[in-house]
C-alpha cells in the first residue's frame, strides 16, 4: 500500500504524528488511500492534467519567450485542517490584517507610530513602497489591504507561523477553486462524508468587498478588474476571477481618465468605473506619477484616486506593510493599535538596517536565511546552509552595499505532507496561504492555497521554481 | 461591452477563419499537386508561387529557402513560426485574442480553440504533416469549422456573438476574392487559366461540388466567378458574406435595414448594392485582377471603419499614444507590452 | 449557543474637534456562563489602544485622538459562547429578604444598593414598590413583578429620552428605551433594599425577529439573590435572562457601563450611527 513505507524522519508531518500513528482528522484519508494503487492514483492525476490544460488553467513561465503555459502541477492527496486549528488561524489572520490596515492609515496620516517610536521612522520613509503621495489622503471605509494571502509555515512542533504578508497583488486564489473541482473528481464519496466546508463563496464575497469600498458609498457601482495582460502569469486567474464575479476584466488602455474620473471604453462610448480590482503592481498604474514607460497603466488615474472618485483594490502604497522590514514589526503594530498580543506568531527577524543584527547577520550568514525587503516569488534569497561560498561572499557585499534593502531569518522549518512522487508517496515540505478579504467585515476563505515543494528536501514552494499545489480541506466543527 | 473585447472577438474570427481558409488553399494546391506530377510537364513552382505571393511572403520564403521545393513551402505556410502569416501562427493569434477574452466566450468554444492549438503545436503533428499534409488541413478545416458551429450554438446573440460574425463573413469574403485572382499571376506569367486552374479555385472555397451541380461541365471563368463573387445563397460568396455582414453591421448599430448610420455601414451598403446587380461579364470586361482588387481594398476600408466607429474613441483619433490591438503592424508594441506584463509577474508572483 | 457580535460606532463631527479621548466598555468578559472568543476592537482614525480593569471588574479599552479630525469610528468583534446561567431558567425556590441582611456588607453588594447618578429613588416610587412587592418575602419573585411591572407600564420608544434620563424621569414620563426600562427597575429593586446593578450588552434574536435591543446595544438588570447570586431580568422584553444574552459590562447604572464614553474639544456637533450583528455560528 502506497504510505506503508512512509517515513516522516523526525519532521513535523501533517498526517503522521510523531510516533507513526495517523492523525485522527487525516484518518479517513488514510483509509481511502490504502485502498488506491500507485497506478490508479497516477492514472487519475494524468486525466486531470489533461483536463486542466485542456481548460487552459496554466500559469506562464518567466523568462521564455514563447510564453509557455505550464499546468501547475496539482498533487492529489490534500492537506486538512480541523475546526479547531483553523479557528486559530482564522482569528490570527483577522487580528493581523486589521493591524495592518491601520498601520496603513497612520502612516499615510498622522504617523503616531512613528512619532512614539514604536517603529524606527527611517523603516517606513524609506521603504520603497512607501507612496508620499499619499499622505493625507483618504481611501473608501479607510480600507487599504482588501484583498490579503498570508503565507503560513508550521514550526517544529506544529505551531503555526506567519512567513510573509501579501498586500499588494496576491495570487492563487483561482488555484484554490479549481484544485477543489479537481478533488471532487478525484476523490467524491471521501469529499462527500469527510465534512468540508466550502470555499465556493469567494467570489461573491469579494464583489462584495469591491462593492463596499465604492465612492462615496454609491449604490451598484460599477467594479473592474485591471490586469496587465494575457502574458501575465497569473491572468488565467484575473479572467477567472472576472467571470465568476460577473465583472468586466479590463487592460490599461480600455481605462481613460477624464476630468479626474476613469472611465471604460466600450462600443457604446464611455462608461464610468467606480472599483477597480487591480492586479497591476503601483509602480505600473499611472505613468504621470510612477513609472513613465508603463504601457499597462491609466494616466491619470491617480489623480482620479486622490479626488476619491475611484476605489483602489488594493489602495495604492500598500506595498509599505509587505515589506520585510516592516514585517519585523507587525507584532509591535498589534500591540500598539489593538492592545493584543499576537495571535498567530512570526518568524525571528534580523534587520541589516540595525547595526548591531547586521553584525550578528554578517558573521552568522551561512547559517541565515537572508531576503530583500522588497522581492518576492523566492527571487533575490540567500539560503544560507545551501549557500555555495562565491554566494555567500555575494550576498555579503548586497547587504553592505544596501544594508536597508536586507533581512535575515533562521532557517524555518516547513511541516512536510504526504506527497505523490515518481515512485511512492514521500514527506514534501508544504507552506499555506490563506486569502482575506476585508471588506465590511473580514472574510477569511475556509481553505487556502497549500504550495508543495516538489524536489525532495526543498522548501522553495513557488510554482515558477518547481512547486505544485494541493487542495487544502478545512473541516466543520464536528 | 469593452472596446477591446469587441476588437478581440473581432480578430480571434477573422484568424480562426483566416487559418482555415490557408488551410483550403493550401490542401487544393495540393492536390492540384499530385495531379500536375503524373502530368510531369508543368513547371511545379507555377501551382505555388501564386500561394507566396498572394500572401505577400514571397521574400521571406526565398531568403529561408534559398533552394526551396515544393515541399518547402508547405510547411513555410503551414508550420513555420518565422512567417506570421502561417497557419500555426494565425491559429496561435486566434487562441491569444480568445484568452484575453475568455470569460466572454464559451467554455466549449475555448476549449475546442485550445484544442486546436495545441494540435498544430504538438510534435507529432510534425511528423503527422511530413507523412500526411492533408490530414493535418483536414484537422484545420474541421476544427474551424466546429468552431463556428459551437459558437452558433453556445453563444448568446449579443453584441459579442454579432462582432465575432463580422470578423467571419469579413475574412470570408476578403479571403474568396483572393481565391479568384490568385491564378491571375500565373496567366500573367504567359500560362493561360485553363479548367485545371479554375478547378482549385474552387476547391479552396469548397465550392467544386456546388460548381457542378448548378452548371455543369468543366469550371470556366463566367461560371466560376458568377458563382464565389454573386451567389446570393452559396456561403462562401462574397455577396453572400457581403449581405450577412452588412445585416450583423445594422444589428450592432439598430440602424435600419437600407440606411446607414455610421461609415462602415455605408461603405459595406453600396458594395452590397454593387455585387447584388454585378455580374461576370462585367468583370471579365474590366479585367478580374482589377476588379478582384477594388472589392479587396473596400474590405479593408470597411474593416477600418468598424475599428474607427468601435474600438477607436473620439479622444484616441486626436492623439497618437494609442496603437491598436490588432493586426501585424503593431507586433514591436505587442513585444514591449508583453515584456512589461512579464516584468509584472517577476515583482508580482509571491 | 456560539454567538457572533460585530459593534460599529461611528461619530461625525461638524467642525474639526481634537484631544477627543473615550474610555469603552466593548469587551465581552469571561464567565461562568459565557467564554469569549475572539475579540478586537479597532478605532479609526489609528491610535494607540490601551486596556484596563476598571472597578467592577469591566474590561476597559481607552485611547485617545490629539490630532484634528472630523471622523471617529469604533468597532468591536467578539465571538461569544453562552451556556446556561448557572440557576437554570425555572423559578427559583423562595429566598427571604432577611438573607439580604447577612450578605450588605459584601464588597460585592455594597455598591448596588443605594443611589446613584442615573438611579434614584423618590417616597413615592418606594411606595409603588411595596405595593408590587405585596408583603412577599421572596426575592425572585419581587424581582419578577418588578420587571414585569416596568415592562407593562412604560412604553418602548426612541427619541423621546436622552443620556441624561433619570430613574425618576421615567417614573413620572413612563416612556423611554432599554436603558430607561433597566434604572427604573433598579431604583425599584434598590428601594427595597434588594442589590441590583445594570448590565449592558447584546441580545440575539433567535426567532421572535420582535425583541426589543436586539439589533443595537442593550441593557438590562441583575439582582443579587443570596444562594444563587446575580439574577438577570429584562424589563425591557419581560423576560428572565437566558443564553440569548451577551453581558459587556455591569455597574450602578448606566454612567458606570455605558459601552462608549468619550470627550472632545470642538464646537458644532456630532452625528452617531451604531450597527450592531448578533449572528448565530454553527
Amino acid at each position: 500500500m502506497l504510505l506503508d513505507h512512509y517515513d516522516t524522519e523526525g519532521l513535523f508531518d501533517e498526517m503522521f504524528a510523531d510516533n507513526g500513528a495517523v492523525r485522527p482528522h487525516y484518518q479517513m484519508m488514510r483509509e481511502r488511500l490504502d485502498t488506491l494503487s500507485k497506478e490508479e492514483l497516477d492514472q487519475k492525476i494524468r486525466n486531470l492534467e489533461t483536463l486542466f490544460l485542456k481548460q487552459g488553467i496554466t500559469f506562464t513561465v518567466y523568462g521564455d519567450q514563447q510564453g509557455t503555459e505550464r499546468v501547475f502541477p496539482f498533487d492529489p492527496i490534500p492537506r486538512i485542517i480541523p475546526a479547531d486549528e483553523w479557528q486559530v488561524i482564522e482569528d490570527g489572520l483577522v487580528q493581523r490584517i486589521t493591524a495592518l490596515n491601520l498601520f496603513l492609515y497612520d502612516v499615510y496620516h498622522e504617523q503616531k507610530i512613528l512619532k512614539d517610536k514604536i517603529i524606527p521612522e527611517e523603516v517606513v520613509l524609506s521603504a520603497a513602497h512607501y507612496r508620499p503621495e499619499f499622505k493625507d489622503v483618504d481611501v473608501p471605509r479607510d480600507i487599504y489591504i482588501h484583498i490579503c494571502g498570508t503565507d503560513l509555515i508550521r514550526d517544529r512542533d506544529g505551531s503555526y507561523l506567519v512567513l510573509e504578508d501579501n498586500g499588494r497583488c496576491p495570487s492563487g486564489v483561482s488555484y484554490v477553486l479549481e484544485n477543489r473541482m479537481a478533488m471532487k473528481r478525484v476523490f467524491p464519496q471521501l469529499f462527500g462524508s469527510a465534512g468540508v466546508r466550502s470555499v465556493d463563496s469567494y467570489a461573491s464575497d469579494l464583489l462584495g468587498t469591491l462593492q463596499f469600498i465604492a465612492p462615496h458609498a454609491k449604490p451598484d457601482p460599477v467594479c473592474v478588474l485591471l490586469t496587465p495582460g494575457h502574458y501575465n502569469s497569473a491572468y488565467f486567474e484575473h479572467s477567472f476571477l472576472a467571470r465568476q464575479m460577473g465583472i468586466e476584466i479590463v487592460e490599461g488602455r480600455d481605462l481613460i481618465v477624464v476630468g479626474a474620473h476613469v472611465y471604460m471604453r466600450t462600443t457604446r462610448g464611455l462608461q464610468q468605473v467606480d472599483v477597480i480590482y487591480r492586479r497591476l503592481d503601483d509602480d505600473f498604474l499611472d505613468p504621470k506619477v510612477f513609472r513613465p514607460d508603463s504601457m499597462l497603466g491609466v494616466p491619470g488615474l491617480v489623480s482620479a484616486v486622490q479626488a476619491g472618485n475611484v476605489a483602489l483594490a488594493n489602495a495604492i502604497g500598500t506595498g509599505v506593510a509587505d515589506d520585510k522590514v516592516t514585517y519585523a514589526y507587525v507584532e509591535k503594530m498589534i500591540k500598539y493599535y489593538l492592545d493584543q498580543d499576537p495571535i498567530l506568531k512570526q518568524v525571528p527577524t534580523f534587520l541589516a538596517w540595525d547595526e548591531k543584527d547586521r553584525s550578528y547577520i554578517l558573521d552568522h550568514l551561512p547559517e541565515l536565511v537572508v531576503k530583500a525587503a522588497n522581492e518576492s516569488g523566492g527571487y533575490g534569497m540567500l539560503i544560507g546552509p545551501k549557500a555555495s561560498k562565491e554566494e555567500v561572499e555575494k550576498f555579503r557585499g548586497l547587504i553592505l552595499a544596501n544594508p536597508r534593502n536586507y533581512i535575515a531569518q533562521p532557517v524555518v522549518y516547513f511541516s512536510r505532507h504526504p506527497t505523490l512522487t515518481d515512485g511512492t508517496v514521500e514527506g514534501r515540505h508544504v507552506d499555506l496561504r490563506p486569502f482575506v478579504l476585508s471588506g465590511e467585515r473580514t472574510h477569511i476563505l475556509p481553505g487556502g492555497l497549500t504550495r508543495v515543494a516538489l524536489k525532495k528536501g526543498s522548501i522553495v514552494v513557488n510554482s515558477s521554481q518547481g512547486g505544485g499545489s494541493k487542495d487544502t480541506w478545512v473541516l466543520h466543527q464536528s | 461591452m469593452l472596446s477591446r473585447v469587441a476588437d478581440n472577438l473581432y480578430w480571434m474570427a477573422r484568424f480562426m477563419e483566416r487559418a482555415e481558409n490557408l488551410a483550403r488553399l493550401l490542401q487544393a494546391s495540393n492536390e492540384l499537386l499530385l495531379d500536375g506530377e503524373t502530368m510531369g510537364s508543368r513547371s511545379l513552382n507555377d501551382y505555388w508561387d501564386p500561394v507566396l505571393i498572394a500572401t505577400a511572403m514571397e521574400d521571406q520564403f526565398a531568403q529561408l529557402y534559398p533552394q526551396g521545393t515544393v515541399a518547402d513551402v508547405g510547411f513555410f505556410m503551414t508550420l513555420h513560426e518565422g512567417n506570421p502569416d502561417a497557419i500555426t501562427m494565425c491559429l496561435r493569434q486566434a487562441r491569444e485574442n480568445a484568452r484575453t477574452v475568455r470569460d466572454q466566450i464559451s467554455d466549449e468554444m475555448w476549449t475546442e480553440l485550445n484544442d486546436l492549438y495545441l494540435f498544430i503545436t504538438a510534435p507529432h503533428t510534425l511528423k503527422l504533416f511530413q507523412m500526411s499534409p492533408q490530414s493535418v488541413y483536414d484537422r484545420i478545416i474541421s476544427g474551424s469549422l466546429l468552431f463556428h458551429g459551437i459558437t452558433d450554438a453556445t453563444l448568446a446573440r449579443t453584441e459579442g456573438w454579432q462582432f465575432i460574425q463580422l470578423g467571419k463573413y469579413l475574412e470570408r469574403a476578403d479571403k474568396t476574392s483572393r481565391f479568384l485572382d490568385i491564378r491571375v499571376h500565373s496567366a500573367q506569367t504567359g500560362n493561360a487559366l485553363d479548367s485545371f486552374q479554375w478547378t482549385c479555385i474552387l476547391r479552396s472555397a469548397s465550392a467544386f461540388g456546388t460548381y457542378r451541380a448548378e452548371f455543369g461541365g468543366e469550371p470556366v471563368a463566367e461560371g466560376v466567378i458568377d458563382l464565389l463573387m454573386f451567389s446570393i445563397d452559396f456561403p462562401r460568396s462574397v455577396r453572400y458574406c457581403i449581405r450577412r455582414l452588412d445585416g450583423h453591421l445594422h444589428a450592432i448599430s439598430g440602424t435600419p435595414a437600407g440606411t446607414y448610420g455610421n461609415t462602415a455601414e455605408r461603405v459595406s451598403g453600396r458594395l452590397l448594392a454593387q455585387l447584388n446587380f454585378g455580374c461576370s461579364s462585367e468583370v471579365l470586361a474590366r479585367g478580374l485582377q482589377d476588379y478582384t482588387d477594388d472589392v479587396q481594398t473596400i474590405l479593408n476600408d470597411i474593416g477600418q471603419h468598424i475599428f474607427e466607429t468601435y474600438v477607436l474613441l473620439p479622444q484616441d483619433q486626436l492623439s497618437v499614444t494609442f496603437i491598436p490591438s490588432a493586426d501585424t503592424q503593431q507586433r514591436r508594441w505587442v513585444e514591449l507590452q508583453q515584456q512589461q506584463q512579464q516584468q509584472q509577474q517577476q515583482q508580482q508572483q509571491q | 449557543m456560539k454567538l457572533r457580535v460585530q459593534h460599529r460606532t461611528e461619530y461625525l463631527y461638524t467642525t474639526v474637534v481634537r484631544s477627543n479621548s473615550n474610555e469603552v466598555r466593548l469587551q465581552p468578559p469571561q464567565t461562568p456562563w459565557q467564554s469569549r472568543g475572539f475579540f478586537m476592537l479597532k478605532v479609526l482614525p489609528s491610535t494607540r489602544l490601551k486596556h484596563y480593569q476598571d472597578f467592577h471588574r469591566n474590561g476597559v479599552h481607552h485611547f485617545e485622538i490629539g490630532e484634528p479630525h472630523q471622523k471617529l469610528v469604533i468597532e468591536a468583534q467578539s465571538t461569544v459562547t453562552t451556556g446556561p446561567r448557572g440557576h437554570g431558567m425555572t423559578d427559583l425556590p423562595p429566598v427571604s429578604f432577611l438573607a439580604l441582611a447577612a450578605c450588605r456588607e459584601m464588597d460585592e453588594i455594597t455598591l448596588y444598593v443605594g443611589h446613584s447618578r442615573y438611579v434614584r429613588f423618590s417616597p413615592l416610587l418606594w411606595k409603588t414598590a411595596l405595593d408590587l412587592r405585596n408583603d412577599s418575602d421572596d426575592i425572585f419573585k419581587t424581582a419578577q413583578a418588578i420587571s414585569d411591572y416596568v415592562y407593562d407600564t412604560c412604553r418602548y420608544q426612541a427619541g423621546v429620552t436622552t443620556v441624561d434620563t433619570t430613574s425618576e424621569d421615567i417614573f413620572g414620563g413612563r416612556v423611554g428605551v432599554c436603558q430607561d426600562f433597566a434604572h427604573l427597575a433598579l431604583a425599584l429593586c434598590r428601594s427595597l433594599g434588594i442589590p441590583a446593578r445594570y448590565v449592558s450588552g447584546y441580545l440575539y434574536d433567535a426567532q421572535r425577529g420582535d425583541l426589543r435591543g436586539a439589533h443595537e446595544s442593550h441593557a438590562w438588570i441583575e439582582v443579587y439573590i443570596p444562594g444563587p447570586g446575580w439574577t438577570g431580568f429584562d424589563p425591557t422584553n419581560r423576560q428572565r435572562v437566558n443564553e440569548c444574552y451577551i453581558t459587556l459590562a455591569t455597574g450602578r447604572d448606566y454612567e458606570d457601563a455605558a459601552p462608549v464614553k468619550g470627550s472632545y474639544v470642538g464646537a458644532g456637533t456630532r452625528i452617531m450611527k451604531v450597527a450592531v450583528s448578533v449572528e448565530r455560528l454553527g
